[in-house]
């Protein structure tokens, strides 16, 4: 196959992966790095560099429009990227000392996890009204955000900012070693930990996916792992997709695509499996 | 009274039914940055690829073409340091110009910290200053740190 047809293939795979991964709210990366592993014998480092290239691309889109709308928290967001871009550093720095196969078998575990996680999103950390929390206080990373549908103000106080933490370095080190953005485990972090409501979690999640990925990101450009050829049709092929998996968002029933989106996740764990062991 | 205690005088023509005028500021800088930045690298990293294609025949499809499969390996050469991604950029090479795009890309959420950073700075919320210049911190970590790890 020339370079030509191998680029257009990817751009084309790529848009898939975007536009199935906005619907379902799961980013690209966990499509990329399984279909250039899997299907294009390619060495995990490189398909990890080019799906955390993809990662910046297409949160950074989608953050914007958030932030916008006002549904990001920017302090706790901001605050919470200490963790996270700490966890992304040591993460970044692990590949190099573990095994591949480490990494198929994490990537098969994070993608079943991720899987259940999408499809099991029922129950929601309770509003609250008053925190006792001292960082989040001392910090003021309270916050509020008009819901769309009600058309009200929900206003929230956020607690136990050091579980928050805890989970979001570890957030960072997952999305670092597997080259996408973690939002599955960033989210409950935040929902059901600090019980900042879950439209907010979502789009303080992507506002913080884009930096944690430019951490790690660092780390692989500077080793070469950031091969040109495979990151630009994918970071392309992301983004567009995800646009315009954003816009038919609201039109589509999501139940049908979620579980065609899981069937595809298991068969794909399977395989990052049998690749590890 | 709503407003917060940082600004009990409003300034003339500030919105006054929007009492946190300063964090909309923010909002919309970083909207901006974040936007911007995408729209740039996107583009180019999209001209960086046409033009790579475009100087090397062996990338298309015909009888002598490469195989794909030599320059998404390890052994295949790329510029990974800011000096060599410039050099081979300025000299027209298309891979060298995806790299900037991708450099651009990489460089977008770090952009929107600083822009927080100095936002906070101004509001003189000085624990956030703070934490968002350890962030920055962080992220230049990974760049000098990646080289030598």
């Amino acid at each position: 196959m020339s370079p030509l047809e191998f680029t257009l293939i990817l751009l084309a795979i790529s848009w898939f992966a975007g536009l199935f991964g906005s619907l379902v709210g799961l980013g690209g990366g966990v499509v990329i790095v399984p279909v250039l592993t899997v299907i294009f014998h390619i060495d995990i480092r490189l398909a990890i560099g080019a799906s955390i290239i993809s990662v910046i691309a297409t949160s950074s889109g989608a953050a914007a429009s958030y932030v916008k709308d006002r549904m990001t928290n920017l302090r706790a967001g901001m605050f919470l990227e200490i963790a996270t871009t700490t966890g992304a550093l040591s993460g970044a720095f692990l590949t190099s000392y573990l095994p591949e196969k480490f990494l198929f078998i994490l990537f098969a575990v994070v993608l079943t996890y991720s899987g259940i996680a999408m499809y099991t999103q029922k129950h929601h950390g309770a509003l609250l009204t008053v925190s006792n929390d001292r960082i989040a206080n001392s910090f003021n990373l309270h916050g509020s955000y008009v819901d769309k549908a009600t058309n009200e103000l929900v206003e929230y106080k956020v607690a136990r900012t050091r579980v928050g933490l805890a989970l979001m370095y570890v957030a960072g080190m997952v999305s670092a070693l597997l080259g996408i953005g973690s939002g599955a485990l960033k989210v409950p972090a935040m929902d059901l930990a600090m019980h900042i409501p879950i439209k907010a979690s979502s789009a303080t999640s992507n506002f913080m996916i884009g930096v944690t990925a430019a951490a790690s990101a660092g780390v692989y450009f500077a080793r070469g792992d950031i091969d040109p050829v495979l990151a630009a049709p994918i970071a392309i092929g992301v983004l567009a997709g995800a646009l315009v998996g954003s816009r038919l968002l609201a039109k589509l029933n999501s139940e049908t695509i979620k579980l065609l989106f899981l069937a595809a996740l298991a068969a794909v764990a399977i395989e990052m499996f049998i690749k590890g062991v | 009274m709503l407003h917060d205690q940082s600004s009990p005088s409003a300034i003339p023509g500030d919105d006054h039914k929007e009492p946190n005028s300063k964090e909309r500021q923010m909002e919309l800088a970083i909207a901006f940055i974040l936007r911007a930045g995408v729209l740039i690298s996107i583009t180019v990293i999209f001209v960086g690829s046409i033009l790579m294609f475009a100087h090397h025949p062996g990338y298309r499809v015909g009888h002598n073409h490469i195989s794909y499969r030599k320059l998404v390996v390890h052994k295949f050469r790329f510029p990974n340091d800011l000096s060599g991604v410039y050099r081979s950029a300025a000299s027209g090479d298309g891979i060298g110009i995806i790299l900037v795009g991708l450099i651009v890309l990489l460089l977008t959420p770090i952009a929107r910290v600083v822009a927080g950073n100095i936002e906070f700075m101004r509001q003189r919320d000085w624990k956030m200053s703070i934490i968002t210049f350890i962030v920055l911190v962080v992220l230049a970590g990974s760049f000098l740190l990646g080289k030598h790890g």
